[in-house]
C-alpha cells in the first residue's frame, strides 16, 4: 500500500515537473469543458421553467387547424366547450407577434380576460392591466430596457384599427426574476390585445380547465361536438385539443436530452481536446519521453509508470473540472450568462434584462468530471504507454 | 544548524535532472510543492461541490415568481425562445404546431432552422392527429 502511495506521490510531483505543460492540460479542459457545462445548465432551467410551465398550465388547450397549420378561432365557441360536463373554467387568450418602436423589436402580445386580473401579482412592479378609456399594458423586463420605456410611459397608437387606435400606458413591468418567456411580453385584457390585432371576435386557444380526471372524456367530447364553422359554410377550421401529456412527451427525457446538433458540437469540441492533451503529454514532449525513459532505466515496471501518469490525469481532470464547474456558476450567476445567454436563448440580448434560467444539477457536474477525465485519460495514458512500453535507450534518446 | 533560517526552494528547480525522484527514495516528496498542489486541488473541489450544493439550495428561491406567473397566463412558453419573431414553435409549441423550415423529407432539414440547430431543449412537435381515445378512457 505503501508503496502505491508514493507512486501516487510522484504522480503529483509529475505535474509539478511540467508546469507550463500541466497549465496548458488543464486550462484546455477547461476552456472545453466551460460552454459545455453553461450549455447543460441553460437546458437543464429551461426544462425546469418548461416543466413547471406544463405543470401549472390549463388542462386543455382547444385551438384550431386548418391544412395542417394552427388558425385562429372564434369566440363564440367558448358556449360550446362551457356545455361540456367536466368542464370547470374556459379561458379565451391572444397569443400573437407584433414589432414595436423605430428598431421594430419584436414583441409577443398576450391578451386575457380582465376578469382574471382581478388578483395581485408578486411577479411583476406595478399591477395588471385592466379596463381603462386607455390601453393598459404589462412589459417584459427586456422589452422595456430596449423600448426605455418605466412605469406610468404613455406609448402612442402603435398599431392600426379600423375603429381607431388608442394611446398606452404602461402599468406593470415584468420582474427580472419571472420565467424567461416573459422577456419580450405585452400582457394586456383580451379587448386591447383584438384592437392590437384588429381581430375582433377571434383568439388563438381556449385554456380549458376540467374537473380531475374528465380530461379525456373533455377531450373526446371537444373533438367530437366543437364546430367553428359558420352557420351555412361547409368549410372551416376544425378543433385541435392539446393535453398535458401530449406537451410532457415532447419535452425530451434523460441527462443528454436531444439538444441535437449541439451535442455534436461539443463531441467534436472533444476530439480536438483529446488531440491537444496528446500533443501536450508526450507525442510532442520529448523530455517526457526521457523521463519516462530514465524512469524504466532505474527499475521502475510499465504498469508503475502507467498508475504514476493515471494520478497525474486524474489530478489535472479534477482541477479542471472542478474550476470549470466554479467558473460556470459565476458566469451564470454573478454574470447572468453574459453573452452566451444571447446565443443559445434566441431573442435575448448579449446581457440580458431578465434573469437566465439555469440548474447546475450534481449530474452535469458529475459528467463534466466524467468528460474532463476521458479527455486527459485518452490523450496522456496512450502517449505514456508507447513511451514505457519502449527500451529505455530509446526513450532517453 | 538548530536555529537557522533555510530558505525554501523554488518548485521551479525540480526541472533540474539532479532533483529528479529516484524509486522510493523519493527527496522531492519532502518539499511542500507537491502537497500545495494536492490540497489546492482538493480545495477546489470542495469549493465547487459548495458551490453547486449552495445554489441548488437555493433554487426554488429563485423561482418563486415562476408558479404564479405560469398560473396565470394558463402556461406559456416552452423552448429557448424568448419570442415569436424566429421560430414560434421555439417560444411554445402550443403556439405553433410545426418548425416553420422543417423541409421534411430532405436529408437534415430539421436542422435549417437557426433555432432548431443548435437549439439547448429541442422538442419534437406535437402530433396533429393526436392517438385515438378509446371507449374505456385509455389511448
Amino acid at each position: 500500500m505503501t508503496k502505491f502511495i508514493e507512486i501516487a506521490g510522484t504522480g503529483v510531483t509529475a505535474i509539478l515537473l511540467h508546469p507550463w505543460r500541466s497549465a496548458v492540460t488543464a486550462g484546455a479542459v477547461t476552456v472545453v469543458l466551460l460552454p459545455y457545462l453553461v450549455c447543460l445548465g441553460l437546458s437543464h432551467g429551461l426544462r425546469l421553467e418548461a416543466e413547471s410551465s406544463i405543470q401549472l398550465g390549463a388542462d386543455l388547450y382547444v385551438s384550431g387547424i386548418q391544412f395542417g397549420h394552427k388558425v385562429p378561432i372564434p369566440l363564440v365557441a367558448k358556449s360550446q366547450i362551457e356545455r361540456i360536463d367536466g368542464v370547470t373554467e374556459v379561458v379565451p387568450r391572444i397569443v400573437g407577434a407584433i414589432a414595436i418602436g423605430r428598431n421594430r423589436e419584436s414583441a409577443v402580445v398576450v391578451g386575457m380576460p380582465v376578469d382574471r386580473f382581478a388578483t395581485g401579482a408578486s411577479f411583476l412592479e406595478g399591477r395588471l392591466p385592466g379596463q381603462n378609456s386607455v390601453n393598459e399594458l404589462v412589459l417584459g423586463s427586456e422589452l422595456a430596457h430596449r423600448l426605455n420605456l418605466k412605469l406610468d410611459s404613455r406609448i402612442p397608437p402603435f398599431y392600426q384599427n379600423a375603429q381607431g387606435e388608442k394611446v398606452s400606458s404602461v402599468v406593470g413591468i415584468f420582474r427580472p426574476d419571472a420565467p424567461v418567456w416573459q422577456a419580450n411580453l405585452i400582457l394586456t385584457t383580451l379587448t386591447t390585445a383584438a384592437a392590437i390585432f384588429n381581430q375582433e371576435g377571434l383568439v388563438n386557444d381556449f385554456l380549458v380547465y376540467c374537473r380531475p380526471g374528465y380530461e379525456d372524456h373533455v377531450r373526446a367530447k371537444v373533438l367530437e361536438t366543437v364546430s367553428y364553422r359558420a352557420q351555412g359554410s361547409s368549410g372551416g377550421p376544425r378543433p385541435m385539443v392539446i393535453q398535458r401529456t401530449d406537451l410532457t412527451a415532447v419535452l425530451p427525457t434523460g441527462l443528454l436530452g436531444q439538444q441535437g446538433v449541439f451535442e455534436l458540437h461539443f463531441v467534436l469540441v472533444f476530439a480536438v481536446g483529446i488531440l491537444v492533451v496528446l500533443v501536450t503529454s508526450g507525442l510532442g514532449l520529448s523530455e517526457r519521453r526521457r523521463e519516462i525513459g530514465i524512469l524504466k532505466a532505474t527499475g521502475w515496471q510499465t504498469d508503475e509508470i502507467l498508475f504514476r501518469s493515471l494520478v497525474e490525469g486524474c489530478l489535472l481532470s479534477l482541477a479542471a473540472a472542478a474550476l470549470a464547474i466554479v467558473l460556470g456558476l459565476v458566469w451564470l450567476r454573478v454574470f447572468n450568462g453574459f453573452w452566451i445567454a444571447g446565443v443559445f436563448l434566441y431573442g435575448a440580448g448579449v446581457s440580458p434584462a431578465f434573469r437566465v434560467p439555469f440548474v447546475l444539477a450534481p449530474a452535469p457536474a458529475l459528467l463534466t468530471v466524467l468528460i474532463a477525465l476521458v479527455v486527459v485519460m485518452t490523450g496522456s495514458i496512450y502517449s505514456t504507454w508507447r513511451a514505457a512500453t519502449a527500451s529505455p535507450a530509446e526513450a532517453m534518446r | 544548524m538548530l536555529g537557522a533560517r533555510v530558505a525554501p526552494r523554488s518548485w521551479t528547480t525540480l526541472k533540474r535532472p539532479a532533483n529528479f525522484p529516484t524509486f522510493f527514495n523519493i527527496p522531492v516528496m519532502k518539499r511542500s510543492g507537491p502537497r500545495f498542489i494536492f490540497v489546492g486541488i482538493l480545495m477546489l473541489t470542495m469549493l465547487a461541490a459548495a458551490a453547486l450544493t449552495a445554489d441548488n439550495l437555493s433554487l426554488a428561491r429563485r423561482r418563486s415568481h415562476a408558479d404564479e406567473f405560469q398560473r396565470l397566463l394558463g402556461g406559456l412558453g416552452l423552448g429557448p425562445s424568448v419570442d415569436l419573431a424566429g421560430c414560434p414553435m421555439c417560444f411554445d409549441a402550443r403556439a405553433s404546431f410545426a418548425c416553420k423550415e422543417d423541409e421534411g423529407a430532405l436529408p437534415g432539414s430539421k436542422f435549417l432552422c437557426r433555432h432548431h440547430a443548435c437549439s439547448v431543449l429541442r422538442y419534437r412537435p406535437i402530433p396533429l392527429e393526436p392517438a385515438a381515445i378509446h371507449k374505456d378512457g385509455t389511448r
